[in-house]
């Protein structure tokens, strides 16, 4: 679900399901041109509806950081920090610019790299990053049981 | 005598007729004019406004997704396309479901979404739970046929379905008659 979808009503009954943050970094630098932004968009939009739909009803999707800045990485860490610290239990970093350093994003439980997905990689990637994402509330699961 | 003459005398009455003035005539011919080249303008507007109302609604449509002889009685999930019209934009939706055949063997095809809260359900996708839908969300479980299980409030939705020369068509999604059936 995307975070418009829901109003102060639904957030209050169903909220609680809602445990998994999606945020996507668009990696752009600004020298696209317009045609081009819009299809790093489009792409993007894309990816980020297949990987989400298969969990429709756990994952929220929250605006993007759009541009490739020098310190990203500490940007992205402090969402992380405050969306885990307020509504949710786990974020997930949707990676389109392909410069993100998944160590650098200490904060973020998932970063999911979506540079290498497009094209003929498309099908195979999503279905990486499906089976990341129930790994990773699976494990914090198993880790609950022990 | 003279009340009979009067009788037989039409009575003279001033003219009745109602002479239009040339204000009132300009006023109805030009009122006229710019009422008819208004509507001939607006007309187009009101129509495009509420368009997708006047369009049929495609319900009913049948897709093509299956060949009837590669259904058996384990579900198997198959993809298809949907072209939608939301308002003025067309667009093409990916579609799945989950088709087998029951023990009478009748085909019926599955929504994978998920009755709580609208997840992807996946067929024996879970260890611990052989032999039924499940979804990775919040773990809702149903059988073969669709019956929830736990979790969720509702059977799984089914398709209509149609069998025609050899292959199986999915429409419209309808609630859950499979469930029933089920022993």
């Amino acid at each position: 679900m995307k975070f418009s979808d829901f109003n102060s009503v639904s957030w209050e009954e169903n909220g609680h399901y809602y445990d998994t943050c999606l945020i996507p970094f668009t990696g752009l630098t600004g020298q696209e041109s317009p045609p081009q932004t819009v299809e790093r968009l489009e792409k993007l939009r894309d990816y980020i509806d297949r990987i989400e739909r298969p969990f429709r009803g756990r994952i929220v999707v929250y605006p993007a950081v759009q541009y490739d800045i020098d310190n990203k990485e500490q940007l992205i860490n402090e969402i992380c920090h405050n969306v885990k610290s307020s509504n949710f239990r786990y974020a997930i970093v949707l990676d389109a610019g392909g410069t993100l350093i998944a160590q650098d994003v200490y904060e973020s439980d998932l970063p999911i790299a979506i540079k290498g997905f497009f094209d003929d990689n498309g099908v195979r990637g999503i279905g990486l990053a499906t089976q990341e994402i129930q790994r990773m509330w699976q494990k914090d699961m198993n880790s609950k049981c022990d | 005598m003279s009340s009979h003459n009067e009788q037989e005398k039409p009575a003279l009455k001033p003219s009745s007729r109602k002479e239009m003035s040339r204000r009132q005539f300009l006023t109805y011919t030009l009122g006229g004019a710019t009422a008819f080249m208004g509507a001939g303008a607006l007309l187009p507007m009101i129509r495009f406004a509420v368009d997708p109302i006047l369009h049929k609604k495609g319900a009913g449509d049948f897709i093509k997704v299956a060949e009837e002889s590669k259904i058996t009685d384990q579900p198997q999930e198959f993809t298809f396309e949907l072209k939608q019209q939301d308002g003025w934009y067309a667009s093409t939706a990916t579609l799945t479901a989950w088709i087998r055949k029951n023990e009478q063997g009748e085909i019926y095809a599955l929504s994978p979404i998920c009755k709580h809260l609208g997840c992807t359900v996946g067929w024996n996708n879970n260890k611990a739970t052989p032999d039924e839908f499940h979804c990775p969300c919040h773990g809702a479980r149903y059988t073969k046929a669709g019956k929830n299980l736990a979790v969720a409030p509702k059977p799984l939705d089914q398709y209509k379905t149609k069998i025609e020369n050899g292959w199986v068509y999915l429409g419209d999604i309808v609630p859950n008659t499979e469930a029933a059936k089920e022993v």
